[in-house]
C-alpha cells in the first residue's frame, strides 16, 4: 500500500502538469543531451579504431627510387614484419568537362585482389581495374558528380589520358574527400605508365609485428633502412604514423570534446531549471509543509518527500531519455561516420554508457535541489503556516538596491525591479539556468566568428594565385623567363621545396614535413606569426615552422638537427606561424638551402601572383610545358578553402545545435520562472486591482520584473561566456590546429540573445498576469 | 513503525478508555521575545500555566494578546526565549526540531483556524497522514483507524472526497480527525472556529468537547464569547501576559453531532 506522502507526491505532480511536464523535458533534455553524447562516444571511438585497425594501416612507409617484387618479398621475410605491400602516390588533375578541375590524389595498386596493408574494399563496379581503368573512392562523389562507365580525363605531369570509371571503393584509412578537397582514385601501374610516368612503385608499406608504439617502429624502421641502405638501396624519406591513429582522429576528438563539453552544459542547465521549479514548488507549498511538521513529519521525511520527487521525475525522463538518447545518438553516429568515411559496425553501447547517464540524470537534479529542499524542510513550522500569500518582509529589505529606490523610474517601474528581487535564491537560480543557455548561445556563435576569422586571415596571407612544384630544379632565370609572356602574372617567385624531417632527442627522425625555403623577403605569403619573427635576409639556417609541426615540436629559440636530401644539419628555430593548410605533419621554412642540397641560382618550386583564374593556371601551363619544364603539381591558393569551410560549417554547426537545445532548456526555465513568479502573487495582483491598478499598471510591474530578470541573466551569460568563449576557441583551435583561436566574440550573438530573453521574459510575465486582471478580484484575493 | 493498539478511536492512550490522572501541560515562567525592525517585542511575559489530564482549557484574549504564541508553546511549534515548558511529562526546551517533531506526533493534534488540509489528498488520506509520518500501525490498518476517526467525527461517508468538496464546517471535523489520527493525549486548537458561522462553530465545539470524555486534553485558542459554556476553564491573555484563569460551571454543549 503506497503511503500517504506518495499518494501526495503523485497527486501533487498530477495535479501541477505544467510543471511536471516541464521538469520532466528539462531532465530529459539533459539525459538526451549526455545520452546521445555518450553514446556516440563510445560507439564511435571503438568503431573508428575498428575501421582504421581492419585497413591494417602500415607502422611505416619507406620512400625509395622503385620497389620490386624481391624487395617486397625479402621485406615479408624479416621475422618483426607481418605485412609488406608496394604502392606509389602521386597528385594528378582531374579535368572536369567545362576545363576545370579538381585535384586527384592517385594510388597506384599493383595487384589488386592481393591488398594486405591499408586496404580498401570494393563498393560497387569493378574491384580490379584494366590498365585505362580508375576505381574512385566514394567519399570523391561528395567532391565531383561521378558515376561508373564515365569517360574521366586525368592530367599529370607526364601527359593526359582519359580513363574509365570501372568502379567504387571504401577506402576507410584515408581522409574524406570533403576534407582534403581531393579526389581519390585507384590505377595500376600500367595505368601510371598511360600517363606518362614510369610504371614504378616507390613507397613501401610495411606493418610491424605485434602493437609496438611509435618508438618502437622508429626503431624497427632505422634497422630496416640501414639494412636496406647495406645492400645499397637508397631510402629517400620514412614516415612513421601515430599508431592506430586515424588521420582524420584530430577532427573526431574536436567533435567529441565540442560534444562532451555541451553535454555538460545541457545537464548543468536541466539541473539549475529543475532545481528553480523545484524552488518554486517548495514556495508554493510551505504552508502544507508546515502543517506537516505540525502533525509530526521530521525534517528528513519533508525532505524525502522533494527529493523523492525529482528523482521519480528523474526516471520518468530517464525511461524517455535513454531510448530517445540512444536514437540521437545513432544519428549522431551515422551522421559522423557519414562524414569520416567510416562504416558503423554495431550500434552496440559500451557497458558504462546506460549507468553513467542513470548516474547524471538523477544525480545532477538531486544535487541541484539538495539546497532548497534542505533549506525549506528545516524552516519552523510557526514561520511557514503563518505565511499568508503577501509577503511581510520589511520594505527596507526588499532588493533591488539604489535601482529599486529610484525615483526617476516611476512608482510602477520600481515596484517592478523590487519584486523581482523577493525570491532571492529563485531568482539567483533562474539567472543561473537562463544564463547558461545564453553562455552556450553565445560561446557557439563567438567560436563560429573566431574560426571564420581565422579561415580568413589564412587566405589573407597568401598572396600567390598559384603554387607549382616542378619535377626537379630549373635555373632560377629560366623559370622567370618562360613565364614573362603571361599578362595575368603580377609576380613571380622561385622558391625550394624538400622534404625534411628532424632528427628526435631519443633517436631517429620525426614525421617527414615539406621544407619549404622561399627568396629572402618573399611577398606571397604572410601567415600570422604566433611566436618569434619571419625569417630575415641575413639568416643562416634559420627555421620558421608552423604550429602543426609536432613530431619534434621545436621551441622558438630552439636549434634542431634536420635531415634533408641526404644533409643533416642544425637549424635555429626563430619562429612560429599560424598555417591552417599545409598537411597533417606541417610545413617549415628556411632562410637558405641546406647544404649539398640543390644548385645555386636554381629552384623547383615556383609561386606565382596573379587572379586566381583558370585562364592564368592555363596559360602559366602552356607557357611552361613550352619551355620543357615538367610540372608535378599544381596548387592554387584559394584550393582548400572549401574545404576548411567546410571543417568550419562542422563545428560551428554541432555548436549551434547545442546552444539551440540548451537555450530551449533555459528558455522554457525563464517562461515558467516568471509565470510561476506571476501565479503565486495572484493575490497580491488581486490587491493592486482591488485599489485601482488598472491593467496596464498591472502588467507594467509583472514586465518590468520578468525583463530585469531576463536583463540580469543576459550580463551573466555575457560575464559567463569571456572566459568560456576563450577556453573554447583556445580547445577548439588547439585540438583541430594546434594552436589556440584569436578570441572572437559575435555582436549578432550578443544581442541576439539579449532580446531573445527580454521577448521571451515580457511574454512570460505578460500572460499569467493578463490572466489574473481578468478574473474577478475576489477571486484573486481568494487564491491561495 | 509502532505498533501500538488505535483501531478503537475512543480508546485513551493506556487502550482502557480511562482517564489517567496527572498533569499534561506545565509552563513555567515563559517568555518569548521577537526581534523586529522597531527592536524586541515580548509577545509572552512570565507565563505560568498547567493544564490537567482531561481538561478543556480556553485560551481567550484580544489579536495580538499572545495567545496563540502560548499555545505554540505548548505545542512546541515555536520555542521560548525563557522559562521551561513541560508537556506530557517531556521538557521541550532543549529538544531538537527532529525531535519535536516525532514528539508532536505521538503527544499532540493541532487543529487550525484555516483547516490546512492537503488539497491533493483524500479526506481518508489527510487522516491518515501523521500516522504516516509517526509510523503508527502497520500501513494497512491506517485507512481502517482514518475511517473509524472519521467516522467518530461524523462524516465517514466523505472518506473518499477532496477537501474542496467539503464545507469549512466538514473540513474543521477532517482537521479534528487528524488530530486524534495518533491518538495523542492532547489537542491543541487555534482559533478552531474562527472561520465558521455560529452554527457550525457549536457543532465544532461541541465534537471537541466530546474529546475530553474519550480521555484527551484539550487546550483551545478561541475569540468564542460564550467559550464558557463549553471549556472547563478560560485563560485569558493580554499584551504578552496571563491575566487569570476561572473554572467553568454549569451547563456545557453537548456533542456536536455529525452534520454543520
Amino acid at each position: 500500500m503506497i503511503s500517504t506522502r506518495w499518494r501526495k507526491v503523485g497527486r501533487d505532480l498530477s495535479h501541477n502538469k505544467g510543471r511536471t511536464l516541464l521538469v520532466v523535458a528539462a531532465i530529459t533534455v539533459g539525459v538526451v543531451a549526455s545520452g546521445s553524447i555518450l553514446s556516440a562516444y563510445s560507439v564511435i571511438t571503438r568503431e573508428m579504431e575498428r575501421n582504421y585497425a581492419e585497413t591494417n594501416p602500415p607502422s611505416a612507409v619507406l620512400y625509395l627510387e622503385s620497389i620490386d617484387d624481391d624487395l617486397v618479398a625479402s621485406t615479408l621475410a624479416r621475422p618483426e614484419i607481418a605485412a609488406a605491400e608496394a604502392r606509389r602516390e602521386i597528385t594528378a588533375r582531374l579535368v572536369m568537362g567545362s576545363g576545370e578541375w579538381i585535384k586527384l590524389q592517385l594510388v597506384v595498386v599493383d595487384d589488386f585482389d592481393n591488398i594486405t596493408v591499408s586496404r580498401f574494399y570494393p563498393e560497387e563496379g569493378a574491384s580490379d581495374p584494366a590498365d585505362d581503368e580508375i576505381l574512385i573512392e566514394r567519399s570523391s562523389l561528395t567532391e565531383v558528380d561521378l558515376s561508373i562507365g564515365d569517360n574521366i580525363t586525368i592530367a599529370a605531369p607526364g601527359r593526359s589520358q582519359a580513363f574509365l570509371v570501372a568502379g567504387l571503393v571504401h577506402d576507410p584509412g584515408r581522409m574524406p574527400a570533403w576534407m582534403t578537397g581531393a579526389v581519390v582514385g585507384y590505377i595500376t601501374p600500367d595505368g601510371l605508365a598511360a600517363l606518362g610516368l614510369a610504371p614504378v612503385l616507390d613507397e613501401l608499406r610495411i606493418v610491424a609485428v605485434g602493437d609496438g608504439d611509435r618508438d618502437s617502429n622508429r626503431r624497427l624502421t632505422d634497422t630496416l633502412v640501414s639494412d636496406l641502405e647495406a645492400e645499397g638501396i637508397a631510402v629517400t624519406r620514412v614516415e612513421v604514423p601515430v599508431p592506430g591513429e586515424h588521420p582524420a582522429q584530430r577532427v573526431m576528438r574536436t567533435m567529441l570534446f565540442l560534444l562532451q563539453t555541451f553535454g555538460i552544459i545541457a545537464l548543468v542547465t536541466s539541473g539549475a531549471l529543475v532545481a528553480t521549479l523545484i524552488t518554486a514548488q517548495l514556495k508554493q507549498q510551505s504552508r502544507e509543509i508546515g502543517v506537516m511538521k505540525a502533525v509530526g513529519a521530521r525534517t528528513g521525511q519533508i525532505a524525502g518527500i522533494y527529493l523523492g520527487t525529482v528523482a521519480l521525475l528523474s526516471a520518468a525522463a530517464l525511461v524517455i531519455g535513454i531510448p530517445v538518447g540512444i536514437l540521437v545518438g545513432r544519428g549522431l553516429i551515422a551522421f559522423t561516420f557519414g562524414l569520416l568515411n567510416f562504416e558503423v559496425g554495431s550500434y552496440r553501447l559500451d557497458s558504462w554508457v546506460i549507468p553513467i547517464q542513470i548516474v547524471a540524470a538523477v544525480g545532477i537534479p538531486l544535487l541541484a535541489v539538495a539546497y532548497p529542499v534542505a533549506k525549506n524542510s528545516r524552516l519552523p513550522v510557526r514561520e511557514v503556516i503563518t505565511n499568508h500569500g503577501i509577503a511581510t518582509r520589511a520594505v527596507g529589505a526588499v532588493g533591488g538596491g539604489r535601482l529599486g529606490r529610484a525615483r526617476w523610474l516611476g512608482r510602477t517601474t520600481r515596484f517592478g525591479i523590487r519584486n523581482a528581487f523577493r525570491t532571492r535564491s529563485r531568482t539567483v537560480l533562474t539567472i543561473i539556468a537562463i544564463s547558461l543557455g545564453g553562455a552556450a548561445f553565445m560561446v557557439a556563435l563567438n567560436t563560429g566568428v573566431a574560426w571564420g576569422r581565422a579561415v580568413d586571415a589564412e587566405f589573407d596571407a597568401r598572396q600567390y594565385a598559384l603554387e607549382i612544384q616542378l619535377d626537379r630544379a630549373y635555373p632560377s632565370q629560366q623559370l622567370q623567363t618562360a613565364l614573362t609572356d603571361v599578362p595575368q602574372i603580377s609576380g613571380v617567385e622561385t622558391w625550394d621545396q624538400y622534404p625534411a624531417a628532424m632528427q628526435l632527442p631519443q633517436g631517429g627522425t620525426g614525421d617527414v614535413f615539406r621544407l619549404l625555403i622561399p627568396p629572402a623577403n618573399t611577398e606571397m605569403i604572410d601567415y600570422p606569426l604566433l611566436e618569434g619573427r619571419w625569417l630575415r635576409p641575413d639568416d643562416e639556417n634559420a627555421l620558421v615552422v608552423t604550429q602543426v609541426l609536432d613530431d619534434p615540436a621545436p621551441d622558438v629559440g630552439a636549434a634542431v638537427v634536420m635531415d634533408v636530401g641526404g644533409a643533416t644539419e642544425s637549424w635555429l628555430v626563430v619562429g612560429r606561424v599560424r598555417q591552417l593548410t599545409g598537411g597533417r605533419t606541417g610545413v617549415a621554412y628556411a632562410s637558405n638551402r641546406p647544404a649539398g642540397v640543390g644548385v645555386d641560382g636554381s629552384a623547383n618550386h615556383i609561386r606565382i601572383g596573379g587572379d586566381d583564374t583558370p585562364s592564368l593556371m592555363s596559360a602559366v601551363e602552356q607557357d611552361l610545358a613550352e619551355s620543357q619544364i615538367g610540372v608535378v603539381g599544381i596548387a592554387t591558393a584559394a584550393e582548400g578553402r572549401e574545404s576548411l569551410d567546410d571543417h568550419l560549417l562542422i563545428i560551428v554547426g554541432l555548436l549551434m545545435i547545442m546552444a539551440i537545445l540548451i537555450s530551449i532548456v533555459g528558455g522554457l526555465g525563464l517562461s515558467e520562472a516568471m509565470s510561476i513568479s506571476v501565479v503565486e502573487r495572484r493575490r497580491e495582483l488581486g490587491v493592486m486591482r482591488a485599489v485601482g491598478a488598472s491593467t496596464g499598471q498591472v502588467l507594467h510591474v509583472v514586465i518590468v520584473e520578468g525583463v530585469l530578470i531576463a536583463a540580469l541573466s543576459w550580463v551573466a551569460a555575457l560575464a559567463i561566456s569571456v572566459p568560456a568563449t576563450v577556453l573554447v576557441e583556445s580547445i577548439t583551435g588547439n585540438m583541430f590546429t594546434q594552436a589556440p583561436l584569436v578570441t572572437s566574440f559575435s555582436a549578432l550573438g550578443i544581442g541576439l540573445w539579449l532580446a531573445i530573453v527580454v521577448l521571451l521574459a515580457a511574454v512570460a510575465s505578460a500572460i499569467p498576469a493578463l490572466e489574473t486582471t481578468e478574473k474577478p478580484v475576489h477571486l484573486a484575493l481568494a487564491y491561495e | 513503525m509502532k505498533t501500538q493498539q488505535h483501531n478503537d478511536p475512543t480508546a485513551g492512550r493506556d487502550g482502557s478508555g480511562g482517564v489517567s490522572p496527572g498533569r499534561v501541560v506545565d509552563l513555567t515562567g515563559v517568555s518569548k521575545l521577537y526581534e523586529t525592525g522597531a527592536g524586541d517585542f515580548a509577545a509572552l511575559s512570565d507565563a505560568d500555566l498547567t493544564v490537567d489530564d482531561g481538561e478543556f482549557v480556553a485560551i481567550v484574549g484580544k489579536s495580538g494578546s499572545g495567545k496563540s504564541t502560548l499555545l505554540n508553546m505548548v505545542t512546541a511549534i515555536d520555542r521560548p526565549s525563557s522559562g521551561v515548558v513541560k508537556v506530557n511529562g517531556t521538557i521541550l526546551n532543549d529538544l531538537t526540531e527532529n525531535e519535536v517533531a516525532r514528539w508532536r506526533g505521538d503527544n499532540v493534534g493541532l487543529v487550525f483556524q484555516f483547516q490546512q488540509l492537503m488539497p491533493t489528498l483524500t479526506i481518508v488520506e489527510n487522516v491518515m497522514m501523521p500516522m504516516d509520518f509517526a509510523g503508527t500501525l502497520p500501513t494497512r490498518e491506517r485507512a481502517q483507524r482514518a475511517v473509524s476517526l472519521l467516522d467518530l467525527v461524523g462524516i465517514a461517508d466523505q472518506a473518499k472526497k477532496f477537501p474542496t468538496a467539503l464545507s469549512g464546517g466538514q473540513q474543521q471535523r477532517v482537521a479534528i480527525a487528524r488530530a486524534l489520527a495518533n491518538d495523542p493525549p492532547l489537542i491543541a486548537a487555534d482559533e478552531p472556529t474562527g472561520n465558521l458561522d455560529s452554527h457550525t462553530a457549536d457543532s465544532v465545539l461541541g465534537l471537541l468537547r466530546d474529546l475530553t470524555a474519550i480521555g484527551k486534553t484539550v487546550v483551545m485558542v478561541t475569540h468564542e464569547r460564550d467559550i464558557a459554556s463549553v471549556a472547563d476553564r478560560v485563560v485569558s491573555v493580554a499584551d504578552g501576559r496571563i491575566l487569570g484563569a476561572g473554572a467553568v460551571k454549569g451547563p456545557r454543549v453537548g456533542s456536536g453531532g455529525a452534520h454543520d
